[in-house]
């Protein structure tokens, strides 16, 4: 039998029997009712009667854990993460919006919940700027709103762009060949006295690049560093006396500049 | 350590060739001192060329365009850089 009884304060709706729920009808039409398992089931929920919050709210795809407001959509569907007051779209504020490298702004993660591991992450500011890791491998790659990217700099520690060094070298031509230090370079070439060759450490893209080159004479003021025989991978250049002979000089630099 | 081989100056006359590794290059390779030489060999040397590993002192070069390379009991070749290490490089084919 089926009893709604009232003990102390409590209300008690009990409906007997093994897999009896218990049911809500208006004029004979079933509305909402609550299985023997607990869910409760309703054609319509009024949502506006809804107030207050949910602590340790979690369904199937959200998991609300927050001590504070984390994200607030306001009423122009603007959406702020720590911030309510969101300007853009999507508005990320607070002391949250200029991260650190290992907790940045902006994060995609390689896996979840390691801060380490993100192949992606602003925690600067940028206007009018990408900063991507296009993966792994390739390092980081800026672009800007009208060029596109202008700027990249690889995992090996190149910075590539019309604007940043190729290739640069100081080398000291006596003696032993040196390559006193240098960029992009993988090694120097003797080929006699004031005939050398340096070989590029990543080829450039062609043959077309800007090189400078600059001596510190040692003995003769008519010395001269000239760039010779151009390749992708590789240029010559020959340092000569005033004479026009090949010289030794132990303070030559190379800069390249190109694609 | 550097590599020799055998070269020709501006004139076309045969001359000896040194190649000297770059130390920030050669600290990022891997492998023994040698292996990394001929890995610089086979990536700056044109593919096939005759050359020899050494230490020898060659600072001193009074007669330096007259050197000539002679091939000695530890004589290898240059070989093709892997497909990996030419893009890698940005390279499109062996030198």
């Amino acid at each position: 039998m089926s009893t709604i009884k009232s003990s102390d304060e409590h209300l008690t709706l009990n409906a007997d029997g093994v897999s009896k729920d218990i049911k809500f009808q208006a004029n004979g039409v079933e509305k909402a009712s609550i299985s023997s398992s607990g869910a409760f089931t309703s054609t319509t929920i009024d949502a506006t009667k809804l107030t207050g919050t949910i602590p340790n709210f979690t369904s199937t795809g959200i998991d609300d854990n927050a001590d504070a407001t984390a994200i607030t959509i306001d009423s122009n569907e603007k959406v702020g993460i720590a911030t309510t007051t969101p300007n853009g779209l999507l508005t990320i504020g607070g002391a949250g919006a200029i991260g650190t490298q290992t907790e940045p702004a902006i994060q995609i993660a390689r896996s979840s919940g390691n801060a380490n591991s993100y192949r992606f992450g602003v925690y600067t500011t940028a206007e009018g700027a990408v900063i991507e890791n296009k993966n792994g491998d390739d390092g980081i790659a800026f672009n800007v709103k009208t060029t596109g990217q202008t700027f990249q700099l690889t995992t090996d520690g190149r910075g590539l762009s019309q604007f940043t060094a190729k290739v640069w070298a100081y080398v000291d031509g006596t003696g032993t060949l040196e390559l006193k230090d240098g960029h992009n370079v993988s090694s120097l070439t003797d080929n006699g006295t004031g005939d050398y060759t340096i070989n590029f450490s990543n080829n450039l893209a062609n043959t077309y690049y800007c090189p400078t080159t600059a001596n510190s004479a040692e003995a003769q003021w008519g010395e001269m560093l000239a760039p010779g025989t151009r390749a992708v991978g590789s240029m010559r250049f020959t340092n000569t006396d005033e004479g026009g002979t090949n010289y030794d000089s132990s303070r030559m630099w190379v800069t390249i500049f190109g694609d | 350590m550097k590599i020799i081989y055998p070269s020709t100056n501006d004139d076309g006359e045969a001359i000896l060739g040194q190649l000297i590794p770059a130390p920030k290059f050669l600290a990022q390779l891997e492998g023994t001192d040698e292996e990394k030489l001929i890995h610089i060999a086979n990536k700056d040397l044109p593919t096939g060329t005759k050359y020899e590993i050494t230490d020898v002192d060659l600072s001193d070069r009074t007669f330096r365009n007259a050197w000539t390379y002679t091939a000695g009991s530890d004589e290898k070749t240059s070989a093709d850089l892997s497909a990996e290490d030419l893009a890698k490089y940005n390279m499109k084919e062996n030198l």
